[in-house]
């Protein structure tokens, strides 16, 4: 059992737990309806980056890992980069127009979970590095 | 005396970039902006004309911000070494 910081921090401990479902449906929504309406990967991630920045907000907890993090994120980087070259550059999208809109929910999906992470990153390195 | 110099040097090269700059005014062609918007939908299947730009038609412009990202990512991990509990 995690003990929050202080006894000051009960009430952004609650409310983070309440919007927690919240905030994974929104950026999840954001990134899956970003070829439909305004939105897509780089908004929704931002919002997903919340989930991990949040909980180390009202816990400091340092179980999280930024080098496996960091290759994930890498991962995602290739993936992000083969995908367009065969689809886009390897002109399959318009040999198969029926595979366009599969191909924009999976291109927001990656840069969503990539720009999430990154962040995430981001702000942890941060904390554990430079918290003087 | 060598930071004046330098400081001198670096606004006199601003200024004549931005110099260079101010007569050129370059325009796109009409015909691109307006094929976009009224193919965007038969083109890439997409209900929003700003994700069927970033996704297929600039699709470069959206893998180098994805580099950028990553860049600065991997700047933090390299220079912010200071303390550290982990």
């Amino acid at each position: 059992m995690i003990e929050p910081v202080s006894k000051d921090t009960s009430i952004v401990a609650v409310i983070t737990g309440v919007l927690y479902p919240f905030i994974i449906v929104f950026g999840l929504y954001v990134i899956l309806n970003g070829h439909n309406t305004p939105g897509g990967g780089f908004q929704g991630g931002a919002i997903l980056a919340v989930l991990f920045i949040g909980r180390y907000l009202v816990f400091h907890t340092d179980d999280f890992s930024i080098h496996r993090a960091h290759l994930v994120e890498k991962a995602l980087l290739v993936v992000l980069i083969l995908v367009p070259v065969l689809f886009i550059f390897g002109s399959l999208s318009r040999r198969y127009p029926q595979w366009n809109e599969a191909y924009l929910i999976f291109m927001n999906l990656l840069i969503g979970f990539k720009v999430a992470l990154g962040l995430t990153i981001v702000v942890f390195r941060y904390a554990f590095f430079e918290d003087r | 005396m060598k930071q004046i110099a330098v400081v001198v040097f670096v606004v006199l090269l601003m200024g004549f970039v931005l110099y260079l700059a101010n007569g050129e005014r370059e325009m796109l062609p009409n015909e691109v902006s307006r094929y976009y918007i009224e193919h965007f939908t038969e083109d890439t299947g997409a209900g929003n004309a700003v994700a069927a730009i970033y996704l297929n038609y600039r699709m470069y412009d959206t893998i180098f911000e994805a580099l950028i990202l990553i860049t600065s990512v991997i700047g933090m991990m390299h220079f912010f070494t200071i303390g550290g509990n982990k």
